[in-house]
């Protein structure tokens, strides 16, 4: 299963120093994010991707090891921007 | 300047004819606001001046009072528009066929003015067959009952045409999700599965609205059945609207419209519609429309109709409140309820909707 | 006279009042707590309110008094001693549900040298104490409840209102401004004793004269605490603000550009403090810094 973006062109974002505060037009809601989600995000604009691709895209980003508790973090996090329509399946 | 004018004129003709606001005085203004407020048509009277140019000419005050409403009904349709987008997410893989009714279903087919309207509420229906395990799916996701009394629960399940309201842990947009367009109870059977087999795709996701006959007629059943008697003019209005827009488009639509209500036996709903739509709003209804229903009221019901509706229609002055319009008010209220259902029933039954944003923000001052 | 019958136009910041009441001894609590405001004729007013006394058939020798708006009644009767707090409430309520048109903070602002310095409402802030006090000490009052910011040009209008002190507050008012204008003291309503306390006619005065805010002081009272500020994150300090505003999700998108603006434009701080007297020299020192 593959992820991709949900209208990420029409999002505002304000970029803090690292912090970043977004507003999603569809919903009207405020969202507090950091640097990964960011990047995640924008990564899926450009292309939908697995876990496993986005999982090695942003450890290598990041710098940091590709394992299973980093894969279970990015899987958390894509569940949380599925359920606030951030993000959604590819059909 | 004095005012010329009934405290009811001022509001029809800003309604009916945009033009003469110019010439308002500024007390007419102050009046036309609090009263278009007053039957939520604010947002109304703001995009029939934009689209009459005239928002250069309206005293700044007023066109303050007007902007917020718009805000507030963009706001509005953006949290319907979010939750039906939520609600489908939710039921992802369920199939099932999804109605988008009232409000967030004229957005949908872009009826002119639907932009200013207030619609609180995503209201929808599934088969019956659907129902509850829709309910159930949404339950999961987090979609919640407000705390219901049994007596409550008791009344939706049995007695209504839909089941409780749901509404998400993280948001304010209440679901409302219909298996039929009239209460159980109600001497009005309407056969959804005709609603179902017309009904027409539009240009969002896989859900479906009403076809346009079917609209309407909904529209004239919420008109005279329903018991938010303050929304009255509004729906009135959307029932004009909706008759405009229709048959502008198709040249058969009045004919289609009473062939329909017949069909659904409902000739007596659309019979009041078009009286009152055509006495308020000047709708153009085609010479013989009406009689082509069958079944239309009788003299006295019609007799008294015709007497109470105009009164309780309007807002009442806001620093003159007349009495005779608040008691046409209540007995339009009961009259709506006896249809809906038998006397025993009714009595012991009181709701009414929370004010939820209101209460948000008496918390936030009470701080 | 006028009160008693078509009401009086009191000018509040941007908006006018219509207030219209028959029950005298609230008249006379305003005639003294509102004479140095403006008051208009013929002019447009945003809100029409009235207060009216009534006898309940549970004990038909009390009397309660009711708020209406526009003629309806938005909440319950309240015990007769309270009219001028549920006047002066349904007000505030009324601007909170129905404006739009400007983002509503919800925050104490007071201003000086052109500079305005927002007080985020934050429970146990005592914006409403320390407000006070500084415009007694050379600022001006915009609001104590209301930060009213026209999106469109980044400023703020004055809004200045009576300010309810609660509970401790009024004497502590009392104490370190024997100079003040303070109206009766109401005891037992929802938030516990309230006295309200005039703005300085000078603020009053004044209402017309927008500006643009340079601070923002997320405040927390702490009886022991010396005066102490630190930085805060501009991202901490978008959401903070936000989450306690009126409208900001109302106003969507130019809601986000508002604060977004209003953040980049503002030094943001986290301020402890006890002393009012300390506090305000501190703040006196930073704006004439600029």
């Amino acid at each position: 299963m593959r992820w991709q973006s949900n209208h990420f062109h029409s999002l505002l974002i304000e970029d803090w120093g690292g912090e970043y505060t977004v507003y999603q037009p569809d919903s009207g809601k405020t969202h507090f994010l950091n640097q990964m989600s960011i990047r995640l995000l924008s990564f899926l604009s450009q292309n939908p991707a697995t876990l496993l691709e986005i999982s090695h895209y942003l450890s290598t980003a990041f710098e940091q090891e590709a394992d299973q508790d980093f894969r279970d973090n990015i899987e958390k996090i894509l569940y949380h921007l599925d359920a606030l329509g951030l993000i959604k399946k590819e059909k | 300047m004095k005012s010329k004018h009934s405290h009811h004129q001022i509001l029809l003709q800003a309604l009916v004819d945009p033009k003469c606001l110019i010439d308002y005085p500024d007390s007419d203004w102050e009046l036309l606001i609090r009263m278009a407020r007053r039957v939520k048509l604010l947002g109304r009277i703001a995009l029939l001046l934009k689209s009459h140019n005239l928002w250069e000419e309206i005293p700044p005050r007023i066109a303050n009072q007007l902007t917020s409403a718009l805000v507030q009904a963009d706001r509005l349709r953006q949290l319907t528009l979010w939750e039906l987008d939520r609600v489908l997410w939710a039921l992802d893989d369920f199939k099932t066929s999804i109605i988008v009714l009232k409000g967030a279903a004229y957005g949908l087919i872009n009826l002119p003015f639907s932009e200013g309207r207030l619609s609180v509420d995503l209201d929808l229906m599934v088969p019956q067959s659907d129902l509850a395990d829709i309910e159930s799916v949404l339950m999961t996701k987090g979609w919640k009952h407000r705390p219901l009394s049994f007596y409550d629960e008791h009344y939706y399940r049995v007695w209504s045409h839909e089941i409780p309201p749901l509404i998400h842990a993280e948001r304010e947009t209440e679901v409302d999700i219909h298996h039929t367009l009239a209460p159980v109870t109600s001497r009005l059977k309407i056969d959804s599965g005709l609603l179902f087999a017309d009904a027409i795709p539009v240009h969002y996701e896989n859900v479906v609205v009403l076809s346009p006959t079917d609209m309407t007629l909904h529209c004239a059943v919420n008109l005279f059945q329903n018991n938010e008697l303050d929304n009255d003019l509004r729906d009135l209005l959307d029932l004009h609207d909706l008759m405009v827009f229709f048959s502008h488009q198709d040249a058969d639509f009045w004919k289609s419209l009473t062939d329909r209500a017949n069909q659904l036996k409902l000739g007596h709903v659309l019979y009041y519609g078009l009286y009152f739509s055509q006495l308020i709003f000047k709708t153009p209804v085609p010479d013989g429309t009406i009689n082509r229903l069958i079944n239309k009221p009788g003299y006295i019901r019609r007799g008294i109709m015709y007497r109470l509706v105009p009164l309780a229609l309007f807002p009442q002055h806001p620093d003159k409140p007349i009495r005779s319009a608040a008691w046409a008010k209540t007995i339009l209220y009961l009259r709506s309820h006896l249809i809906r259902m038998p006397l025993y029933i009714l009595v012991p039954h009181l709701m009414y909707k929370s004010m939820r944003t209101l209460l948000a923000k008496i918390k936030l001052l009470r701080r | 006279m006028l009160l008693r019958n078509q009401g009086l136009k009191v000018v509040m910041g941007p908006f006018n009042v219509r207030i219209q009441t028959r029950y005298k001894p609230l008249a006379v609590q305003l005639y003294s707590l509102y004479k140095h405001y403006r008051l208009v004729q013929d002019e447009i007013c945003e809100f029409h309110v009235c207060i009216v006394a009534e006898r309940s058939f549970k004990n038909p020798l009390k009397k309660s008094v009711r708020f209406l708006i526009d003629g309806q009644s938005p909440f319950e009767s309240f015990p007769e001693e309270q009219a001028l707090a549920v006047l002066e409430w349904g007000i505030n309520l009324a601007i909170a549900v129905r404006v739009n048109h400007l983002l509503l903070l919800h925050a104490a602002v007071v201003e000086k040298n052109n500079h305005v310095i927002l007080f985020p409402a934050w429970p146990g802030s005592g914006k409403t104490t320390l407000c006070t006090y500084l415009i007694h000490r050379g600022f001006r009052l915009f609001s104590d409840e209301f930060g009213l910011m026209d999106p469109a040009r980044g400023v703020f209008y004055p809004m200045p209102r009576l300010m309810p002190l609660k509970n401790q507050s009024i004497q502590i008012i009392r104490n370190y401004l024997p100079e003040a204008v303070i109206g009766q003291s109401i005891p037992n309503t929802h938030k516990g004793t309230v006295a309200h306390v005039c703005p300085p006619e000078n603020s009053i005065c004044s209402a017309e004269r927008t500006a643009k805010a340079r601070w923002i002081f997320f405040l927390r009272w702490n009886e022991k605490a010396e005066t102490n500020i630190q930085p805060i994150s501009d991202a901490e300090a978008f959401m903070l603000l936000a989450s306690n505003a009126f409208n900001y999700e109302v106003l969507g998108a130019t809601g986000f550009k508002a604060v977004a603006q209003l953040i980049s434009d503002c030094n943001c701080y986290k301020l402890i403090y006890s002393d009012l007297e300390d506090v305000t020299s501190t703040l006196q020192n930073m704006v004439n810094e600029v």
